[in-house]
């Protein structure tokens, strides 16, 4: 025979649809969102990962001045790999909309190597066809059909691609921002590419490993000795980059998975809320039902069915809950998310990946856990007898409810005490509730600030107008006899056919060339004025890697070599044998003073160990400082070596030489950057965080208010009016939750601060929390007006109980 | 001569210890004989509840035995309680204890549900005058239907022996009369042994044995040799 009490559960439901309509909408929404999120990221992550093997991207590539001897290709390529030419030209693009200065990078129809993916349409197959990004093209709104201008020249767009070695537009690798508006990549025939003709060609060639699987250090090992082989050709390399280090490869999938990190600690939050979620809903049933539980045990029910009975219904609920969170995360939500990232990035076509992983943390973790609470808590419930659930006792009164209260207080205040007195455990109930409840709707406000706020402070820590950071040494100080025999050499370098010179301008190279001194350094061709020259300081660089403080991962740390008493690192007391660090590595790195941590260079394997005496910047600073002669010994340099200049006025500087150029506007630019990557993720979590902070308020208040209701009922009967008894009670609830939403602030920012620094774990650089004054208000008005919205349904689903009712079914 | 149904023997209880301890119910003896109806009087705090308890296995005795039948309860520990209830007991409570979203049939189910031998449920519905009401929650009948109802929840198991703590406390004249002249009928057709507990001073006369209780003693244990119908009962 089926359990009579199993009628009792479409029952339970109708009468408690708004306690379990909220779980299931709890759990609906959570899983939803954060499966879906997490299935497209990872499904892109897997495809973005498969890439090198599915699109055969590249391992690396470089580029010489001319275009290289096939004897110079054919000796790196006995070094055990394959290098293919992927010349481009980067011309004008013109259309109707076109921004100022659009560019398009023009390859030849791609083969079988670093593949291109076509979304629609199809590879040009005649001298006026072109194809090109996808992302390009819908940020511009182009169509296949269009005719645009390329390189002064009418071609129609028949293909809308994406190149698989550039998920992400960056136009150079040293560039801080990628351009997905006004740069793109493109395929042409070889016969449309040979008469495009304009601007300068860029003999670049990308080489593919015979070992695919080489270690990185093995890598840069490989990498070198084609460097040393290509200069033992005679090939000038002017370009050089590894596919870990080419952002317009891994920029994309870096980022997805520094999203997934935000979602997972958003899930985790869930996880936790939701745990506490059905702890309180847990008790209020069984508290609720006390008696009736005490009737059925005294008539001889078993403990065991009992929880049987009182799980069925959560379980039930979870498991639609978890179904219908999936099916929605899984054919509604995922597009969207998806969308995310299609819309910035290049990715190959997209196509859901079962990921048994995020299933297990989005979907059986919190059921199994709903299951758990609800049972573990039912059975520590049940150790009550049946004569405490009958007399109620399962409830453990206080002693606080029996202080006596100054009869001088008015008997208003008295009543409120009273309220708050008695229902203190389910006021703490509330209040930790509204923590958690702000705590998710805190981190969905502050994301965004917190981003710009990082950008803000990232720009503080570039000491000067213009950080140029060179390939290798090159002197700006020079004379103006020097520069012209610099660049004489130069001109003869780079000049591929020097039969096509004046003899008499050959020789007169050939003479300033010779007063070139082998082994000094560089001298800069270009000319600056002596003030600017002055001002200018020389600083040395180097990119070490340290184990980050959660996880066993690296964080790149940058090493600067500065000048004692510097103008620039004016805040940076350096010495000899005095070193400072930066705030956010000691953070980000858990590094102490005077402690001796390990450094090591990814791509030579040496380690160094650095013991630093003095902290220094703010919690971005991600460097460590030395002074330059400590630097050069540290790294076995010359004693002259440095690698950059720091100028608060621009410096005009042979191009050849400069690796990149840091400007604090440049720092600014990484809001931008982060606000297009970032925002939208953030403002999807947003989108997901405040429904389930409304429901979840609800919820909570519905267990106190509830509770409330019978008292509430009394006091109806006794003749008071429902303004005076909101004055009595409602306004006791109100005035918990309302100083619960300010009260919880300092706690939930130091609770933020720990999650943003395990979800900015992955990430490089160091992030702190950073409320802005403006998110703290809205955080409370949207908790506050949640409250009211919710407190007013609760109210008016009281004020209609009958009186009468609520005293028949009195004990 | 033969044991009694209920045999009770030196049966003690106190709550709190020291200077707190409270002797509820000290060294009571008495037996009831099976098909008896037995009406326990006793002013508030004498113990009445509480020996209705320590009878219905919600509570130990601290000394003392209890057997009801074969089965000595001060020797069962928890789940030997749980079988005991199922199988021998039905529990009558003042405030009915109805479960608020299943219909009076469906209440009466729930107990049905633990019995291997129950009543047939549409008799009994109709000696409990609840047929007309049977698909009714209980907040759409009157106190008296609803404790009518907790009554057949009780009996429906056709228990040896029915335990009721104060049924007609809750209820008007009329309707506790109504109440009473059932449990005359149960006893009559069923043949349960039904102990009452009742400060009502009037139910004792419808009683085969009239129990008293005062300040945890048992004060008097009598046989009514003039037992009156339920229905000719006055207060």
């Amino acid at each position: 025979m089926r359990s009579p009490l199993s009628k009792r559960l479409p029952r339970e439901l109708k009468n408690n649809l708004g306690k379990y309509l909220g779980m299931f909408l709890l759990l609906a929404l959570a899983i939803s969102f954060t499966s879906g999120f997490l299935v497209a990221a990872s499904s892109i992550e897997l495809i973005g990962t498969n890439m090198r093997d599915d699109y055969c991207t590249e391992d690396g590539h470089f580029a010489t001045t001319f275009e290289a001897d096939k004897k110079a290709i054919r000796a790196v390529e006995a070094l055990g790999c394959t290098v293919v030419e992927q010349f481009y030209y980067d011309t004008p693009l013109v259309f109707d909309g076109a921004a100022d200065g659009t560019q398009a990078r023009v390859f030849v129809n791609r083969g079988e190597r670093n593949q291109a993916v076509y979304c629609e349409g199809r590879a040009p197959e005649a001298d006026d066809e072109i194809s090109f990004d996808r992302v390009f093209c819908n940020n511009n709104k182009l169509q296949v059909g269009d005719v645009v201008e390329v390189a002064g020249r009418p071609m129609t767009l028949v293909g809308i691609m994406t190149l698989s070695d550039y998920s992400c537009l960056f136009q150079n690798n040293s560039s801080f921002i990628f351009n997905a508006l006004s740069f793109t990549v493109a395929q042409v025939t070889q016969e449309a590419f040979d008469g495009i003709g304009q601007g300068s060609l860029i003999y670049s060639y990308a080489f593919f490993l015979d070992d695919r699987s080489m270690s990185l250090v093995d890598r840069t090992s490989f990498e070198e000795d084609m460097l040393d082989v290509l200069a033992d050709e005679g090939e000038l390399v002017t370009d050089f980059v590894d596919c870990d280090s080419n952002q317009a490869m891994v920029y994309a999938l870096d980022d997805t998975q520094g999203d997934q990190m935000m979602w997972q600690i958003l899930l985790i939050m869930l996880i936790v809320i939701m745990a506490f979620v059905f702890v309180v809903l847990t008790d209020a049933t069984i508290e609720e039902e006390s008696a009736v539980i005490g009737t059925l045990l005294a008539s001889g029910w078993r403990k065991r069915e009992l929880i049987v009975h009182y799980m069925t219904l959560p379980t039930v609920v979870g498991v639609a809950g978890a179904v219908v969170g999936n099916v929605v995360g899984y054919t509604l939500l995922v597009l969207p998310m998806q969308g995310l990232y299609y819309n910035s990035y290049g990715f190959p076509p997209y196509h859901t990946t079962w990921n048994t992983r995020v299933f297990v943390m989005t979907t059986v973790i919190p059921l199994v856990l709903l299951v758990l609470i609800t049972f573990v808590g039912l059975v520590r419930r049940m150790r009550a007898t049946p004569l405490q659930f009958l007399r109620r006792e399962i409830v453990r009164r206080s002693k606080r409810s029996n202080v006596q209260l100054p009869m001088g207080l008015r008997f208003a205040t008295r009543f409120r005490l009273r309220v708050f007195v008695r229902n203190l455990s389910h006021f703490a109930t509330l209040f930790f509730g509204i923590m958690f409840g702000s705590l998710l709707l805190l981190f969905g406000l502050a994301m965004m600030p917190l981003m710009n706020h990082f950008a803000e402070e990232s720009a503080k820590d570039v000491p000067a107008e213009h950080l140029y950071v060179l390939k290798t040494p090159m002197e700006i100080d020079a004379s103006k006899s020097d520069r012209e025999s610099f660049a004489a050499a130069e001109e003869l370098m780079l000049t591929e056919d020097l039969s096509g010179i004046d003899p008499a301008h050959l020789l007169s190279l050939y003479i300033d060339a010779s007063r070139v001194d082998a082994d000094a350094n560089a001298v800069n061709t270009e000319e600056n004025p002596p003030e600017a020259i002055a001002q200018a300081e020389k600083f040395a660089m180097a990119t070490l890697q340290t184990k980050r403080r959660f996880f066993d991962m690296d964080e790149d740390v940058t090493v600067y070599g500065v000048q004692e008493g510097s103008r620039y690192w004016d805040d940076v007391p350096v010495s000899d044998g005095h070193m400072c660090i930066g705030r956010g590595v000691m953070s980000k790195c858990n590094i102490r003073l005077g402690e001796a941590r390990a450094f090591g260079d990814k791509y030579t394997g040496d380690s160094y160990d650095l013991t630093f005496d003095e902290a220094v910047g703010n919690s971005t600073t991600m460097n460590v400082y030395m002074t330059m002669h400590d630097f050069n010994e540290l790294f076995g340099n010359d004693d002259d070596y440095f690698s950059g200049y720091a100028s608060n006025e621009p410096l005009s500087l042979n191009s050849r030489y400069v690796a990149t150029e840091i400007t604090p506007d440049q720092m600014l630019a990484v809001a931008d950057q982060l606000q297009d990557s970032m925002g939208k993720i953030a403002s999807s979590l947003l989108y997901a965080v405040v429904p389930l902070f409304l429901i979840l308020i609800y919820l909570l208040t519905k267990t106190v208010i509830d509770r409330s209701a019978r008292a509430i009922s009394y006091m109806k009967v006794f003749g008071y009016r429902d303004r005076e008894i909101s004055k009595l009670y409602i306004r006791s609830i109100t005035l918990t939750v309302l100083v619960s939403l300010v009260a919880c602030l300092p706690i939930i920012v130091g609770a933020l601060d720990v999650l943003v620094q395990i979800m900015m774990s992955k990430y490089a650089g160091n992030l702190e929390i950073w409320v802005a004054p403006e998110t703290y208000v809205q955080e409370v008005l949207v908790g506050a007006a949640t409250y009211a919205a919710v407190a007013f349904l609760h109210v008016r689903r009281i004020r209609k109980v009958p009186l009468a009712l609520a005293m028949k079914v009195q004990e | 001569m033969a044991q009694p149904f209920l045999d009770i023997q030196r049966l003690c209880k106190h709550y709190g210890e020291g200077e707190a301890k409270v002797e509820v119910l000290r060294d009571i003896t008495l037996g009831v004989n099976a098909g008896e109806v037995c009406v326990l009087l006793g002013p508030s705090g004498s113990g009445k509840s509480t020996f209705l308890n320590l009878v219905g296995g919600l509570e130990p005795a601290d000394g003392g035995s209890i057997r009801v039948g074969d089965t000595a309860l001060t020797d069962l520990g928890d789940k030997g309680l749980v079988e005991y209830r199922r199988r021998e007991l039905g529990f009558v409570f003042q405030f009915y204890n109805l479960v608020p979203d299943l219909t009076v049939t469906e209440n009466i189910e729930v107990c049905q549900y633990l019995s291997s031998d129950p009543l047939p449920l549409d008799d009994l519905l109709k000696s409990l005058g609840l047929w007309e009401h049977r698909r009714k929650f209980p907040h759409e009948i009157s106190g008296g239907q609803q404790q009518r109802c907790a009554i057949g929840r009780a009996l429906v198991k056709n228990p040896s022996l029915l335990l009721c703590d104060e049924p007609t406390g809750a209820l008007d004249y009329k309707t506790s009369k109504e109440i009473l002249e059932l449990m005359e009928q149960v006893n009559r057709e069923y043949g349960c042994t039904i102990v009452i507990v009742t400060h009502n001073d009037a139910i004792k006369h419808m009683a085969h044995r009239i129990l008293r209780l005062r300040d945890g003693r048992l004060v008097g244990d009598e046989l009514n040799p003039n037992v009156v119908p339920a229905r000719e009962l006055t207060w």
